[in-house]
C-alpha cells in the first residue's frame, strides 16, 4: 500500500487585498487563486507586473496573511498561525529572493549566514554544523575560501548560490524562488538552473518558481500557472502549454518572447495598451480591454477555469479557441 | 563594420576608443582599470547597432563615452569619436551641449527615475525643444503634443499634463523616446531601453524604436544584454567582453555563424538555447579590469587558448563584413 | 544621467603585515582624524598615568605659595588655595574621561536598543518613542541638566546620568534612521524567513549594519559631554572645588583673571579646549572613513 504524500503546498481560493493609495480604495492583488504543488514537483508561476505572483509567493510562506482563503503546507493549515507559531515551521518552508545583493546580511560571512538556520532550528553542535555547511557548500559549488568571505566580495551567481544553500540547509519541503535568475548575467543563469535541478533530484524538495521569463520555465518546471491581474488565466503541463497556448494572454506572452534565432522573426501579436491598475478592476474578464478576441459578453461576466486537455483555462471563448487550434 | 564598400559615410564612427578608471585601493595605492580597450564601430543611417555583453563589459561606458559624459575617475585616454564627420572629442563642452538632446539623444533604463519628478511630462518635452531650437512656448507645446502622438501615447492632450510618477514604466519610456526625438535626433543611443518593462510592453517599445529609425532614416545604438532583442531588432551587432569588442557584423551572420568563442558561449546561454547538463554552462570568473592579462582578454576562459593568445591581439579589421578578434576563430 | 562608476577593486588578502599597512593607509588618508586620535591618546595617557606624571598631589595646598607664578617649582603656578595647577590639570584629564566614557556608554546602552526597536516595530511604538526622544532633545540641555542636578544632588554619578540621558535621543534617532533604511532591504525579511526571533533580528542582524551613524557621532558626543560637565561645574553645579575638574578650576580662576593671575583659568582652559578639539577632529575623520560612498571603491 503506497502512502500518498500530502502536497507540499496547497493554496485554496486565496484572496489578498491591500489598502489602496486613496482612502477606501483597494488593491486587488490576488483574486481567488487556487494552486497545488505536489511533493518533489516544480511549478512555475508566470506573469508580468501586477499579476500578483510575488504576493502569492509571499502568501505561500505566510510572510503576508491572506484576506481570505486557505494555505496548507504539507497538509498543515498555516493560514491563521501567528508569527511565533510559524517560526517553528520555517525550516520546512524557505524563500530565495530576487536580488541576491540585498538578501544576505552584508556584515556576516557566508559561513555564518549558512550556519544560522542550523543554530536556530537544530540541536547540532558546532562541529556537526560545520560538517553540514561544508557538505552544502560542496553541493552548490561554493569552494572553501568563499565561505569566509563577505557578500560584497562575491559575484551575483555566487551570492545566489549562497542564498540557495541557506534556503536548503534545513531540508525544507517547499522553496519559493522569486525571480532567482533575473538579475544575473546570461551565462550564470544556466549554472543556477542546473544547480536547482540537481538539488531537486537529490532532496525531493518542491519548488514554486516565480518568473516572467518563459525561457527558463521550460527547463525547470513540469507545470506552469499563468497569472494576469491576480487571477489564473491558464495552468497545466509546461510542454502542452508551450506547444499550443490556449488563452489569448498566454498566446500574447509567448509571442512576445524574443528568439535569438534570426530566422524566426515570427509574426508577433502585439498587445495594445497596458495592464490596467489592480485598484479598479474592470468587471467581467480583466483581460477584455486588451484581448484581440474580446466580445461584448466578455465584459459582462468573469470567466472561470474550465478543463481543456490536461489544463485549466479561464476564457469565455474557450470553445472557439479550441476549434481554431 | 562597414558593410559593402561605396556606401555613404557612417553616421557614427568610433575608432580605437580606450577608457581607463583610476581609483585608490584600500592601501591608498593608485589602481588603473582598463575599462575600454580599443573599441571601434560604425553605424549607418537606417541601422540599429546592438551592443551586447555582460555586466562590466563596457557597453554603457561606450555609450557614455560617445555622449562625452565621462567624468572622473573615468577618462578617455585614446580614440576618436566621429559623428556626422565631426570629432566629438575635440568639441567644447558648450558645443557638445548643443548636440546632446538635439542631434544625439540617449534613452536609458528605469525611465521613471530619469524624468524630472517636479515637472509635467509635456513640459519636459517642450522644454528641450525650446532650449535647443529657440521655439516659442506655443510652438513647443504643439511639438510636444505631436511627439506624444508619434510615440503612440493615447489622449496626448491630457497625458501631457501628467506627472512622471503617474505614468507606468512603458509610458515613461515612451516619453523619454519622445524627448529624444523632439529635435529630430539623428542618433539615438538606447541603453537597456526595454529591460525592466513587462514583456508585452517591451515589444511595443522596441517596435516603436525600429519604426522610428526606419522612417526617419536615423540610426540607433542599442545596448542590451538580451540577445533575443538583438536578434529581432538589430541590423548589426557588436559583442563586448572585458572592454573589448571581440566580434562584430550583421546580426544574421554573427548569430548563425558565431566565430568568437565568447559569442558562441553567450548564444548558448540564452534562455531559448540553453541545453542543460553541458560543461560549457560554467560561467567562469568575471574578468578583473584592474589586472587584465596581456593579449586576448578571454584567454583565461577559452577552451582554445594557445601561447599566441597571450601576445598582442589584432584589431577588428575595418573593412571586413564580419570581424572577429581571435587567433582561432571558428571557420567562416 | 549618472556617470558610470569605477569597477570594483579586486579582493586583497588580509593578514598581520597587511593590517599595519592598512592602518597606516587609513591614517594617511585622514590627517584630521589621525591628529585627533593622537590628541585623545595623549590625554588618555595623562589620565591613566596621572599619579606618576603629576609632580604634586593635586589637592595638597601649599599655603606659603598661594597664587605663585609659573616657575621652576610650580611649572604653571598655583591657584588660590596654593595647589599646583599643573598637577591639577593632569588629574583633570581623569575627570574628563571619567565623565565622557560612562556618559557615552549610558547613551549607547540605552539609546541604541531604543532606536533599533522603534525603527523595526514602526507603528505607534515608533511614534511614541519619537515624541519622547524629541521632547528630551528639544529641551535646552544645559538648563535641563542644571535643573536635574540641582534637584537630585551634586555628585559625579548624577552628572553622568543626566548628561547620559541627554545623549540617548541622539543615538536612538541615528540608529532608527538606519534601521528604517535597512528594513526595506531584503536581508531583514530573509532573517524573519529563516525563523529568527525578534531579539536576534535586532541585535545580530540589524545592529552591525545600523551602527555607522552612531559610531561617527561617538567622539563628538564625548566632546560634548566634557564640555557640558565643565560648563555645569563652571556655573557652580555638579563637581566643585577642590576637585581638580577643569570646569571647576576655570570657575575658581575666573576671579583672578583681572588681577593678573591668568594661569589658574587659562591652563585648564587650554586643556579643555584641546581635548574637545581632539574629539571633534577624530569624529570628523571617523565620519569620513565610515562614509559608505568611500567603501564602494574597494572590495
Amino acid at each position: 500500500m503506497t502512502m500518498v504524500q500530502a502536497p507540499a503546498l496547497e493554496l485554496q481560493d486565496i484572496v489578498k487585498h491591500f489598502p489602496g493609495p486613496r482612502r477606501g480604495s483597494v488593491v486587488h492583488a490576488v483574486n481567488n487563486v487556487s494552486l497545488t504543488v505536489q511533493a518533489g514537483e516544480t511549478v512555475a508561476l508566470v506573469g508580468e507586473s501586477g499579476s500578483g505572483k510575488t504576493t502569492l509567493g509571499r502568501l505561500a510562506l505566510r510572510l503576508e496573511s491572506p484576506t481570505s482563503g486557505c494555505i496548507m503546507l504539507a497538509g498543515q493549515d498555516i493560514t491563521v498561525l501567528s508569527q511565533s507559531q510559524l517560526r517553528s515551521l520555517r525550516p520546512h518552508m524557505q524563500m530565495v529572493f530576487q536580488d541576491p545583493w540585498a538578501t544576505l546580511n552584508p556584515r556576516m560571512r557566508i559561513r555564518t549566514i549558512l550556519e544560522e538556520p542550523l543554530k536556530l532550528h537544530t540541536r547540532d553542535n558546532a562541529s556537526q554544523r560545520l560538517e553540514r555547511i561544508h557538505a552544502m557548500a560542496n553541493q552548490v559549488r561554493l569552494g572553501g575560501q568563499l565561505l569566509e568571505r563577505f557578500p560584497a566580495q562575491l559575484s551575483g551567481g555566487q551570492l545566489q548560490r549562497a542564498a540557495l544553500a541557506r534556503a536548503l540547509m534545513t531540508k525544507p519541503k517547499l522553496v519559493v524562488l522569486d525571480e532567482p535568475t533575473s538579475s544575473l548575467d546570461l551565462s550564470v543563469r544556466a549554472e543556477i538552473l542546473e544547480l536547482l535541478i540537481s538539488l531537486r533530484e537529490q532532496s525531493q524538495v518542491s519548488f514554486l518558481f516565480i518568473t516572467h521569463d518563459l525561457g527558463t520555465v521550460r527547463l525547470i518546471a513540469k507545470r506552469i500557472v499563468v497569472l494576469y491581474l491576480g487571477a489564473v488565466v491558464e495552468s497545466g503541463p509546461t510542454e502542452e502549454i508551450f506547444q499550443s497556448p490556449a488563452h489569448p494572454y498566454t498566446r500574447a506572452l509567448f509571442s512576445a518572447q524574443l528568439s535569438t534565432d534570426v530566422r524566426q522573426r515570427r509574426e508577433r501579436q502585439i498587445l495594445q495598451g497596458e495592464i490596467p491598475s489592480p485598484v479598479d478592476l474592470p468587471s467581467g474578464c480583466t483581460f477584455a480591454g486588451r484581448c484581440p478576441m474580446a466580445q461584448p459578453a466578455c465584459q459582462a461576466q468573469r470567466p472561470v477555469l474550465q478543463a481543456h486537455q490536461h489544463r485549466q483555462v479561464a476564457c469565455l471563448r474557450l470553445p472557439e479557441l479550441v476549434a481554431a487550434g | 563594420m562597414s558593410g559593402a564598400p561605396g556606401l555613404a559615410a557612417p553616421l557614427l564612427r568610433v575608432h580605437d576608443l580606450h577608457v581607463h578608471f583610476v581609483a585608490r585601493d584600500r592601501f591608498n595605492h593608485l589602481r588603473t582599470a582598463r575599462a575600454l580597450n580599443g573599441v571601434s564601430l560604425q553605424i549607418r543611417r537606417g541601422q540599429i547597432f546592438g551592443l551586447v555583453g555582460e555586466t562590466g563589459a563596457g557597453k554603457s561606458l561606450t555609450a557614455h563615452a560617445v555622449m562625452q559624459l565621462l567624468r572622473e575617475p573615468a577618462r578617455r585616454v585614446k580614440g576618436e569619436i566621429r559623428f556626422e564627420d565631426q570629432d566629438l572629442t575635440e568639441l567644447t563642452e558648450d558645443a557638445m551641449n548643443r548636440l546632446r538632446g538635439d542631434r544625439i539623444a540617449m534613452v536609458v533604463q528605469s525611465p521613471k527615475t530619469s524624468l524630472d519628478p517636479l515637472t509635467r511630462v509635456g513640459e519636459q518635452i517642450a522644454r528641450i525643444h525650446r532650449v535647443h531650437r529657440k521655439a516659442s512656448e506655443p510652438q513647443a507645446r504643439e511639438k510636444a503634443l505631436q511627439m506624444l502622438r508619434a510615440v503612440g501615447i493615447p489622449d496626448p492632450e491630457s497625458r501631457a499634463q501628467a506627472w512622471p510618477h503617474e505614468l507606468s514604466g512603458g509610458m515613461a519610456q515612451r516619453v523619454l523616446i519622445a524627448m529624444a526625438l523632439v529635435n529630430d535626433a539623428q542618433l539615438i543611443i538606447a541603453d537597456e531601453p526595454s529591460t525592466g518593462l513587462d514583456v508585452t510592453v517591451q515589444a511595443q517599445i522596441l517596435d516603436l524604436l525600429r519604426d522610428t529609425v526606419r522612417t526617419r532614416q536615423m540610426a540607433s545604438l542599442l545596448i542590451t544584454h538580451d540577445l533575443g532583442v538583438v536578434a529581432q531588432y538589430c541590423d548589426q551587432v557588436g559583442v563586448m567582453f572585458a572592454g573589448s569588442l571581440v566580434e562584430a557584423g550583421p546580426v544574421a551572420e554573427v548569430f548563425t555563424r558565431p566565430r568568437h568563442p565568447y559569442t558562441r558561449h553567450l548564444l548558448d546561454s540564452s534562455p531559448d538555447r540553453i541545453v542543460l547538463g553541458q560543461s560549457q554552462n560554467r560561467a567562469g570568473t568575471a574578468p578583473d579590469l584592474y589586472n587584465l592579462p596581456p593579449g586576448c582578454p578571454y584567454q583565461n576562459r577559452c577552451a582554445r587558448v594557445q601561447q599566441v593568445c597571450r601576445g598582442p591581439l589584432m584589431d577588428l579589421p575595418e573593412d571586413a563584413d564580419h570581424g572577429v578578434r581571435c587567433h582561432f576563430p571558428e571557420a567562416a | 544621467m549618472n556617470s558610470p562608476s569605477a569597477p570594483a577593486l579586486p579582493d586583497v588578502p588580509s593578514g598581520m603585515g597587511q593590517l599595519w599597512r592598512r592602518i597606516s593607509a587609513i591614517a594617511r588618508s585622514t590627517p584630521t582624524g589621525s591628529i585627533g586620535l593622537v590628541i585623545i591618546a595623549l590625554f588618555a595617557l595623562l589620565a591613566l598615568f596621572a599619579p606618576w606624571l603629576a609632580p604634586f598631589d593635586p589637592v595638597k595646598p601649599f599655603p606659603t605659595s598661594v597664587l605663585a607664578r609659573p616657575g621652576t617649582q610650580f611649572l604653571v603656578g598655583t591657584d588660590g588655595n596654593g595647589m599646583d595647577v599643573f598637577s591639577r590639570t593632569i588629574y583633570g584629564a581623569r575627570y574628563a574621561f571619567g565623565i565622557a566614557v560612562p556618559v557615552l556608554l549610558f547613551g549607547l546602552v540605552v539609546g541604541v536598543p531604543i532606536g533599533l526597536y522603534a525603527g523595526y516595530r514602526g507603528g505607534w511604538v515608533d511614534e511614541i518613542t519619537l515624541r519622547v526622544m524629541d521632547a528630551i532633545r528639544v529641551f535646552p540641555s544645559i538648563i535641563l541638566a542644571l535643573a536635574i542636578v540641582s534637584a537630585t544632588g551634586q555628585s559625579l554619578a548624577n552628572v553622568v546620568l543626566v548628561i547620559g540621558m541627554l545623549d540617548v535621543p541622539v543615538f536612538a534617532r541615528l540608529v532608527r534612521a538606519e534601521v528604517l533604511a535597512m528594513r526595506a532591504g531584503g536581508f531583514v525579511e530573509a532573517a524573519v524567513n529563516a525563523g529568527n526571533p525578534t531579539w536576534r533580528i535586532l541585535f545580530v542582524h540589524l545592529l552591525p549594519n545600523c551602527i555607522r551613524g552612531a559610531m561617527a557621532q561617538m567622539p563628538i558626543r564625548m566632546a560634548w559631554a566634557v564640555r557640558v560637565s565643565a560648563t555645569l561645574a563652571f556655573i557652580g553645579v555638579g563637581i566643585q572645588a577642590p576637585t581638580p575638574e577643569w570646569g571647576a578650576m576655570i570657575r575658581q580662576g575666573a576671579d583672578y583673571m583681572i588681577s593678573g593671575e591668568w594661569w589658574v583659568s587659562i591652563v585648564p582652559g587650554v586643556a579643555l579646549v584641546t581635548l574637545i578639539i581632539g574629539f571633534s577632529m577624530f569624529g570628523d575623520g571617523l565620519e569620513e572613513l565610515l562614509d559608505p560612498r568611500r567603501q564602494k571603491g574597494s572590495r
